[in-house]
C-alpha cells in the first residue's frame, strides 16, 4: 500500500505542464526519431523468421507465420527493440544527466525548488517505458508485415485480414508487458548511471558506457525472469 | 551543516548583507537558505550568483519561465504576458530580445545569462533575493553593466528582502548585518 501511495503521488506530479513537457520530449527522441529504424529492423527480422521456418525447417508457411506471429510478439520484438532502445538512448539520458549534475544544473533546480524526482527522473524514466511499448509495438507489426509479405507475395492482403489466425490476446499483451518493464529498467538504470558519475567532467562518458552495459545486462536478467515466471 | 540566521532574511524584510570569510562559503550557504525557503514556500528564493547557472537543454526562454511555469502552472500565455509588461515598462525592443530568449544557454554570453537570470527571479516572484557580490558591483557600475539589465532593473518591483553575499564589510548605511548564529553538524554535507 505504501508503495503505492508514494507512486501515485510521484505520478501526481504529472499534473505539472514543465514534466508533461520533459516526458513528451523524452518519448519524442526515444520513440518517435528511432521508429523507422526498428521499423525497417523488423520488417527485415519477420521475412528472415519466415523463409528461415519455411526453407530451411519445412514448415508450411501458414505454420511458419503462426510460429512467427509468437515469437515475435513474446520474444522477439520486446527484446531486440529495447536493445536498440538502450544502445541509442540510454547513453543520451545518462550524459545529459551527468553533464547536468557536473555543471550544477541538478543543484540550480532544487534551489527553484523543482523536485530532482519529478522533473529529471520520472519523466525520463516513464517516457523511456512508453517509448519502449511504441518501439516494440512498431517492430512487432513491421515483423509481421515482413513475413506476411515474403510468405504470401501478392496475397499478402488475405493473410492480413486473417491476422487474429497468428496472434492471440494474451501474447500481445505479454509483449507490452515485457515492454514495459524493460523500459523502466532501462530508464532508472540509465538515471542511475548519469547521478552516479563523480562530479568531474572527464566522468561524464563513464555515465554513457554504465547505462548502456547495465542496460543490456539488465535486459537479458529480465527476459529470462519473464520466462521462469511465465 | 544548519545554519541560522539573526535577523533571518527569509523572514525579515529589507536589505541585508552578509559578510563571507572565504568565497567557497556561499554555495554552502546558499543551498542552506534555498533548503529554508522552500521549506517555507517553494520557490520563494532567487539567486543572483556571478555566474548563473541556466539549465542548458533549454532555450533561455524557457529557462527564464520554468520556476514560475512549475509552480504556479497556469498557461503559457499567461506567463508570456507577464514577461510582455515587464519589458513594455523598460521600454526594451522585444523583437530584437526575443532573438536572445530563443537562444541556448551555451550561445549567450555572461551579461545576456545575467539577464535571463534576472528575468527569472522576476518571473519567479521569490520573496527574498541572493545576490553575490559581483552582481551588485555589475548594477552600481554604469559603464560595466548591461543597458538592457539596467533599465529591466529600473522597472522591476523589489522582493521583499535582499541578502547580499561578499567578502567584504556591510555598508551600514544601505544595509542590515547578519550574523550567522549557529553552526551544527548533522545533516552530512
Amino acid at each position: 500500500m505504501l508503495i503505492f501511495h508514494h507512486v501515485r503521488l510521484h505520478l501526481n506530479v504529472l499534473a505539472r505542464p514543465p514534466v508533461r513537457r520533459v516526458l513528451y520530449k523524452q518519448v519524442y527522441f526515444t520513440a518517435n526519431e528511432a521508429a523507422w529504424l526498428v521499423a525497417i529492423t523488423g520488417f527485415a527480422l519477420g521475412a528472415i523468421v519466415v523463409e528461415q521456418l519455411h526453407g530451411q525447417y519445412g514448415q508450411s508457411r501458414e505454420m511458419a507465420l503462426r510460429l512467427l506471429g509468437s515469437l515475435s510478439f513474446v520474444e522477439l520484438s520486446p527484446l531486440l527493440a529495447s536493445l536498440m532502445m538502450v544502445a541509442r538512448s540510454s547513453s543520451a539520458v545518462a550524459i545529459e544527466l551527468a553533464s547536468m549534475r557536473v555543471a550544477g544544473e541538478v543543484q540550480e533546480l532544487e534551489r527553484m525548488g523543482l523536485s530532482v524526482t519529478a522533473y529529471l527522473l520520472l519523466p525520463r524514466i516513464l517516457g523511456m517505458a512508453i517509448a519502449a511499448v511504441i518501439l516494440t509495438a512498431t517492430m512487432a507489426l513491421a515483423s509481421v508485415a515482413g513475413g506476411i509479405l515474403l510468405a504470401s507475395g501478392w496475397d499478402a492482403s488475405y493473410q492480413i485480414l486473417a491476422l487474429e489466425r497468428m496472434l492471440r490476446m494474451q501474447e500481445v499483451l505479454l509483449c507490452l508487458a515485457k515492454a514495459t518493464s524493460f523500459g523502466l529498467f532501462a530508464g532508472a538504470l540509465a538515471c542511475h548511471a548519469g547521478f552516479s558519475v563523480a562530479m568531474q567532467p572527464s566522468d561524464v562518458p563513464k555515465a554513457a558506457s554504465r547505462a548502456v552495459l547495465r542496460g543490456l545486462l539488465a535486459l537479458f536478467v529480465l527476459d529470462l525472469i519473464w520466462v521462469i515466471v511465465r | 551543516m544548519s545554519l541560522l540566521f539573526s535577523p533571518n532574511p527569509l523572514l525579515a524584510e529589507g536589505h541585508f548583507w552578509l559578510t563571507l570569510a572565504e568565497k567557497e562559503d556561499a554555495n554552502v550557504l546558499i543551498n542552506q537558505l534555498a533548503r529554508s525557503a522552500n521549506e517555507m514556500e517553494s520557490g520563494s528564493l532567487a539567486i543572483l550568483e556571478a555566474r548563473p547557472v541556466l539549465i542548458s537543454n533549454l532555450r533561455a526562454w524557457e529557462n527564464l519561465i520554468l520556476p514560475r511555469w512549475y509552480h504556479h502552472g497556469e498557461n503559457l500565455l499567461q506567463h508570456d504576458r507577464f514577461l510582455h509588461d515587464l519589458l513594455q515598462r523598460a521600454e526594451v525592443n522585444e523583437q530584437q530580445f526575443h532573438s536572445a530568449l530563443e537562444r541556448l544557454p551555451g550561445q549567450l554570453d555572461l551579461g545576456q545569462r545575467r539577464v535571463i537570470a534576472l528575468l527569472r527571479a522576476y518571473m519567479q516572484e521569490a520573496s527574498c533575493w541572493v545576490l553575490e557580490e559581483e552582481w551588485l558591483e555589475w548594477l552600481l557600475d554604469p559603464r560595466g553593466r548591461n543597458p538592457v539589465l539596467a533599465k529591466i532593473y529600473q522597472c522591476m518591483p523589489q522582493p521583499k528582502s535582499t541578502l547580499v553575499l561578499s567578502l567584504k564589510a556591510c555598508p551600514q548605511e544601505k544595509y542590515q548585518e547578519v550574523a550567522m548564529l549557529a553552526q551544527q553538524v548533522g545533516e552530512g554535507e
